[in-house]
Formats: C-alpha cells, structure tokens, sequence
C-alpha cells in the first residue's frame, strides 16, 4: 500500500476525514513527543504538551497553508508551546533539580553518566539554542527545514546553531566530560 | 587560542557541508595544530553523544487523547453559537427598543386619530337636516319612481323620467324632434328649488334656462337632461310636464312626487 504523503493526508482530513488526521498522529507523535520530553524533562508535562499540539494543529488545519510542509508547521507549534511552557516555570527552580540529578548520577555507568550529563547541559542551555540543537541532531532537520520550523532565515538558524553547538561545548566542558580525553 | 572561522569549518566537516579538498586541508591543518585537532574531536564527540539519543525513544502512542479531545472541543463549539443569542443582542441594544417603542408609538396614534377622526365626521352627517341631501352616481337608482312620461308623435318624441328621495327630485329628459320645440318643466317655487340643470348630451342649438318656478328646453334633434331639484317639504307636489310647438302645446302632463 502506497503512502499518503504528509499534505495529502492535511488536505483530507479538511474535507471532514478524521483518518487521515490520525494518519498523521501516528505518523509524528512519538518525534514530538520526545523532542518535547527533552526539551521539558517531564513525561507528564510533555504529554499534555503533545496533545495540545495536535489539537491545536487539528483546529488550525482548516488555515494551513500548502506552501510549506506538514511536518515544519507542526514542528512549529510544538516549539512554540514547549517555550511557552517553559517560560512559564521558574528557571531557578528548574536548574536546582538538574544540578541534584548529576550529583547522584556521577557514580553511574559510563554511558548512562554520559547520558546524564547531556540531559543536564542540556537543559541549563537557553530554551531557544537546545530547541535548536534538538532539532538538528535529535530530529534530523536540515537548516532550511529547521528555518521552516521556527519561522527564521536558513542564514540565522546556521549562526545560531554555531552559537548553541559553541555554549553546550562550553558547558559539557564545565561539566568535566572531556576531561579523559 | 583557535580561530572561530577553524571552528565553523569543523561544524560544517561535522554536518558534511565541507567539500572533499577542504576537509583534507583542515585534517591537514589539524596534523600541524594539534589543538585543533582536540577540538574537532571533541565536539565530534559531543555530536555523536547527542545523535546517540535518538535511540533513547520513550514509546508513547496519544491518539486516543488527542482524538477525545478534539471531539470534546467540537462539540463545545458548537455549543457557543446559539442563534437565539444574536437576536437576544439586538433586543437589549437601548437604540432598538427606543425605535420599537418610536414606531408602536407612531402606529397607535395613527389608529387612535383614524378612529376618533371618522367618528367626529359620522356625527356631523348624521343631523337630521343633512339626511338624504347627499347625491351620487347611484342614488338615482336608490330613490323612489313617481312616473315615466313618455310622448311620441311625428313632431315630436320625449321620455320625462321622475325619482324622488326625502329631499332631492331627479327628472330625466329625453327629446328628440326634427323642427324646434319647447318644453317645460313647471313647479311651484313654494315647494322646490332648482339644484341643477345639467346638459347629458346636448347639440349646439339646443338650450336650457331654469327659473324660479320652471325650466325651459328650446329642442332641436336629439338631446338629454338631468335637471335636480331640492324638495322643500314632504307634502305631495305636482310637476308639470309641457312640449309646445308654435307656442301652441302639443303635450302635457304632470307627475306627483312625495306620494303617500
């Protein structure tokens, strides 16, 4: 069976075809849901936060513009509400309980460490650079697709992504984890 | 201290954006700057530590939520619009109930002046003195025959119709003769008075003349009168009816009105 491509599925699903939208659904939710977790580092917070991007995307559907992609518009909303929702916490008390986790993850495996280390410079990395730096390890987006996403110019997302590359750098390296090398 | 512009081609090394030539100058580079190549490594390392979370992928499947929700949020929308409430709106706006209450104002006044206006008028046509004094196209029709006179000779040919209501006389007159003739139509002035002489269908040398106590046609051909007269009181009258030729009358009759 051959599949639908993204804006197809868009297309159907504004004539009143519930389907297709669940096409979609199943098609991008774990992406953003994990995109989403590791940008607010709570499974339930992120739950809430996909569910709201796929309501609102289903609401919006009606005014989606078939000039860009399905996949960058709902990237685009994903970004959108996760730094919402991240601005909406206090950063002081988000920061405290990263710094908790390392200390008592130290002892860890060395992967596992590893792994922990990046979550935490991650997460101390302003909410707009690891957004960045998420989409294009995690996700896989190319500078113009990652430009679609967040509604900026490919030339912007590139000088930007070498400043978040350069900050998480700094911040691994204050984080001891080139210090074996 | 390394050149910003080595570390934006190790970035662009790191994403394959460097092109083969390039890419074997900066490891060349990197043979003779060692700490260059340090870096490379490192954030080559660190790239690699971030791509290896792709494969840390919690499985989750929210359809059934997001579906649930979606549904909740159409019905609710549906719920927002009620057509009752624009018309609700309109009604409190303070300028349309002062136009409503404008306008009701306007149509019972309207009523309320058509009413009593047509009510006024009623009483003044109904005084006694007004009764049957008043004369249209069918009252003719409505009032009582006294006679129909009627001659016909080789001279002459004449029909003398005559109605009469409460107060009004209408007589009818035909004539019709070759040479002229006179005719009149006499009354005593005690008991009528001449309301109208009206010519129906009257030749250029036919004429008509009403005095006091008489009218008077000098005929020639064929013609038609109408003549009203206003009856004074309600005792019997007679009307005399006259064709003179020559002034020697060849005709005459009389007709009684207020019959008992």
């Amino acid at each position: 069976m051959i599949e639908k491509d993204d804006n197809e599925l868009v297309y159907e699903v504004t004539k009143g075809n519930i389907s297709s939208f669940e096409v979609l659904v199943d098609r991008y939710q774990k992406t953003i849901f994990n995109m989403v977790f590791k940008m607010v580092g709570d499974v339930e917070t992120a739950k809430d936060i996909t569910q709201d991007v796929f309501v609102t995307a289903f609401e919006k559907m009606g005014g989606f513009n078939f000039k860009y992609r399905f996949f960058s518009w709902v990237y685009r909303i994903a970004i959108n509400k996760t730094l919402n929702n991240l601005r909406s916490k206090e950063p002081t008390e988000r920061l405290k309980g990263v710094e908790t986790n390392i200390a008592e993850d130290l002892t860890g495996q060395s992967q596992e460490r590893n792994r922990k280390i990046l979550q935490s410079g991650l997460r101390s990395l302003q909410a707009d650079y690891r957004i960045l730096l998420l989409l294009k390890y995690y996700c896989g987006l190319s500078y113009n697709e990652i430009a679609e996403a967040m509604n900026i110019t490919e030339k912007k997302v590139k000088s930007r992504l070498f400043i978040a590359r350069e900050q998480m750098h700094d911040i691994m390296i204050g984080k001891g984890y080139f210090e074996n090398d | 201290m390394i050149n910003k512009k080595i570390i934006s081609e190790i970035y662009r090394k790191l994403d394959g954006e460097l092109p083969e030539n390039l890419s074997r100058e900066l490891e060349e580079y990197f043979a003779v700057h060692p700490e260059a190549g340090q870096q490379f490594k490192e954030r080559e390392k660190l790239k690699i530590l971030i791509e290896g979370e792709k494969e840390q992928i919690i499985d989750i499947d929210l359809k059934k939520e997001i579906l649930n929700r979606i549904n909740m949020e159409a019905y609710t929308q549906k719920e927002k619009k009620p057509e009752i409430k624009v018309v609700r709106s309109i009604w409190i706006r303070p300028a349309f109930r002062l136009g409503f209450v404008f306008v009701l104002g306007v149509f019972v006044g309207f009523m309320i002046f058509a009413f009593f206006k047509a009510d006024f008028r009623g009483a003044k046509e109904a005084t006694p003195e007004m009764k049957g004094t008043l004369y249209n196209s069918s009252s003719f029709d409505d009032m009582k025959t006294a006679d129909v006179l009627q001659y016909d000779s080789p001279l002459a040919k004449a029909i003398c119709n005559v109605r009469y209501s409460t107060k009004i006389v209408e007589i009818r007159v035909e004539l019709s003769s070759l040479y002229p003739v006179r005719s009149t139509l006499e009354f005593d002035f005690n008991n009528f008075e001449v309301l109208n002489v009206q010519n129906v269908s009257v030749n250029d040398q036919t004429t008509a003349m009403a005095a006091s106590n008489f009218i008077q046609f000098n005929n020639v051909g064929d013609n038609k009168f109408i003549i009203q007269l206003y009856n004074k009181n309600k005792l019997p009258h007679y009307i005399e009816f006259k064709i003179y030729q020559n002034d020697t009358p060849i005709y005459q009759n009389s007709v009684q009105v207020n019959k008992e």
